[in-house]
Order: structure tokens, then C-alpha cells, then sequence
């Protein structure tokens, strides 16, 4: 009842406008985000399988514990770099995406507070789009070059399962808290 | 029978045994010199076969001129030995097998401060064909950090466009 009677407080086009600054993602986004994190943190183990030669079963506890929070931390990055990045870019692209959809919408015969709104949808969208590949391309190639710096340069001396527990811990950990700042 | 004549017979049944002594070995040596960061290491693990069917005789091994104790695991004889990672160049290393006997003659000579000159029982060789991390002068986790550090400049670059 409280839902229905704030959703009728609010217009379309001011809804639309709501969601454009939400930091609260999508179901599917958030698919995404956790799909693509899990990868991205499932990826290390083969690392240090195969090239550190940490035994697999031994060790499958902290390959799983690690993982899970690698998985939790990274989404929350994507999240909070996609919420940064978002309004960036549907500034960026409000002009090119406002050209096409009126030559698109040219033709149909409706008001021009539908095509207003169709057209924020649509700016909405891109922006959306472009946002959460970019949050997940950025956070992808910092956690793969941190980790890679980390564990085979800066912790190399120290036995295998501390440099998998600390660099995966920490990379995604940093990662996470560089996500939170406002200034970029 | 006068002591030369001793020492003749000595080293007749000393050369006859060698010449019918056969090795069979398998060897190891480190592959990848990431997880053993300054030492290669090589072990061979070998049968002896001699005609004169004396097979678990006691052995001693000379490589690079150290001379050590060969040990028995089961029915093989285990060697093993390292070399520091900047000194080890790849190719053969000739191990010379020698009995009680030829050891305590091979001590003998060093003492006097010659060099060793006992013909070995059997010899055979261990191949070292470089290891992960000794071969290119640019290693492959150093290529992969380039890499990643370039796509993760882009990345901010871009980041840095958009946010601008």
C-alpha cells in the first residue's frame, strides 16, 4: 500500500530519473556482477595450482573461503564504480543517443512528453549498458595486474597459501575501497 | 707372488668388473626454478647390472669432481646432487660410479694432491635441459605483468575520460 501510494507520488519520467541515480542495481546486473566476479576470482586458483603448486585438495578450504569473499568484494566494486561512472556517461552520451532517438521517433505520432520520456528510457539504458561493462572491464584489469604483481613479485618469498590468502584477500579488498571514493 | 704382481691381478679384476657393469637410470632435474629459487637440482635414481652378479654392492658417485655416497632405496641405488642456478648451464653431466675399493684408491690420490685417475666402475649421464625461468631473457611472468599493467593503464585512462 505504501509502495503503490509512493510509485503514484512520482511520474514516469521522474521514476526514470530515480533509477538514473539508484545505486541499487537490477536482478540481472547483479547476475552479471556476480557471474563476472567469480571468474575473475575463480581465475587466480589455477595460478597457484599449477604455477605455485599448492596442492588443490589440501587447500580447497581457502581456495573456497577466498574465493567467496573475492566473489562478494569485486561485485561490490563493479556496483559502486558502475553508480559512479553511470551519470558520466548518460551525460557523455545524452546528446548522440537524443539525435538518434528523435530521428527514430520522427516519424510516430506521439506527444512530446512520451518521446521526452523514450528518449530518457533510452539515455537510461545506454548509459546502464556501457556502465556496467566498463565497471567490469576496470575492475577486471586492476585486480588481474595487482594480482599478478603481488603474487609473483612482491610476495614471492613467502610459502604459497600466504601469498594466495593475502593477495587475493587484499587485492579485492583494495579494489572494494577504492570503489567507495567519491572524488573519481 | 711379489707385491706387483698383487696389484696386477688387482687391477685386472677391477677393469673386468667395470667392463661388465651396465646403468640403467632415470633422472630429474628442476624444471621450474620459480619454487627452488638459487639451486637446480638432479636426482637419478639407477640399477646396477653386473655380470658377475654382485649387484647391491656398496657405490660412490664423482660428478663435478665431489665424490658422495650413493643410496640404496629398495632394489635402486639413488643419486642426487645441485648446482647454484647461475653456475648451471644446460648439457650432460657425466656421474662416475665407484666401488669400496676404487673410492678408498680415488681418496688415496687426492690426498697425495694428484688428480684421480681410477677408471670408474660404470658411468652414465644426466641431461639438464634448462629450467622455467633460466631460459628467456625476459620471463614469461614478467611479459604477463607488462601486459596486464598496459590494460590496466587503458582501463584507467578511459576511466579517467569519462569521469573528466
Amino acid at each position: 500500500m505504501v509502495q503503490e501510494k509512493k510509485s503514484a507520488m512520482f511520474t514516469k519520467e521522474e521514476e526514470l530519473l530515480l533509477q538514473d541515480f539508484n545505486r541499487n542495481v537490477s536482478t540481472g546486473s547483479n547476475m552479471l556482477f556476480y557471474g563476472a566476479s567469480f571468474i575473475t576470482s575463480a581465475l587466480p586458483i589455477w595460478l597457484y595450482w599449477r604455477i605455485h603448486q599448492i596442492e588443490l585438495f589440501s587447500s580447497l578450504i581457502f581456495f573456497v573461503a577466498l574465493t567467496a569473499l573475492s566473489t562478494y568484494l569485486l561485485s561490490m566494486a563493479y556496483r559502486n564504480t558502475k553508480f559512479t561512472l553511470k551519470h558520466k556517461v548518460a551525460i557523455k552520451r545524452e546528446d548522440a543517443v537524443t539525435r538518434e532517438m528523435t530521428q527514430l521517433l520522427a516519424d510516430d505520432k506521439m506527444s512530446r512528453k512520451e518521446k521526452d520520456e523514450r528518449i530518457l528510457w533510452k539515455k537510461n539504458e545506454v548509459a546502464d549498458f556501457e556502465a556496467t561493462v566498463f565497471s567490469i572491464f576496470y575492475n577486471n584489469a586492476l585486480f588481474l595486474a595487482i594480482t599478478i604483481f603481488l603474487s609473483f613479485y612482491l610476495l614471492r618469498q613467502i610459502s604459497p597459501l600466504f601469498n594466495y590468502i593475502i593477495t587475493i584477500a587484499g587485492t579485492s579488498g583494495l579494489l572494494a575501497l577504492l570503489s567507495t571514493s567519491k572524488s573519481t | 707372488m711379489n707385491s706387483k704382481a698383487v696389484t696386477l691381478i688387482v687391477l685386472n679384476s677391477i677393469l673386468a668388473f667395470a667392463s661388465s657393469c651396465d646403468v640403467k637410470a632415470t633422472s630429474y632435474t628442476t624444471e621450474d626454478d620459480l619454487v627452488i629459487a638459487n639451486q637446480i637440482g638432479f636426482i637419478s635414481i639407477f640399477k646396477l647390472k653386473c655380470k658377475s652378479e654382485i649387484n647391491s654392492i656398496p657405490l660412490f658417485a664423482e660428478v663435478n669432481g665431489n665424490i658422495q655416497p650413493v643410496f640404496r632405496v629398495k632394489d635402486d641405488y639413488q643419486f642426487s646432487f645441485t648446482e647454484d642456478k647461475k653456475d648451471a648451464k644446460t648439457g650432460s653431466r657425466e656421474i662416475r660410479l665407484f666401488d669400496e675399493e676404487q673410492f678408498a684408491t680415488y681418496r688415496k690420490q687426492q690426498r697425495a694432491g694428484e688428480i684421480p685417475s681410477v677408471k670408474p666402475l660404470a658411468t652414465f649421464s644426466v641431461k639438464y635441459s634448462g629450467s622455467y625461468g633460466n631460459v628467456l631473457f625476459f620471463n614469461s611472468e614478467f611479459i604477463v605483468l607488462s601486459l596486464s599493467f598496459f590494460v590496466a593503464y587503458l582501463a584507467f585512462q578511459n576511466r579517467m575520460k569519462l569521469v573528466s
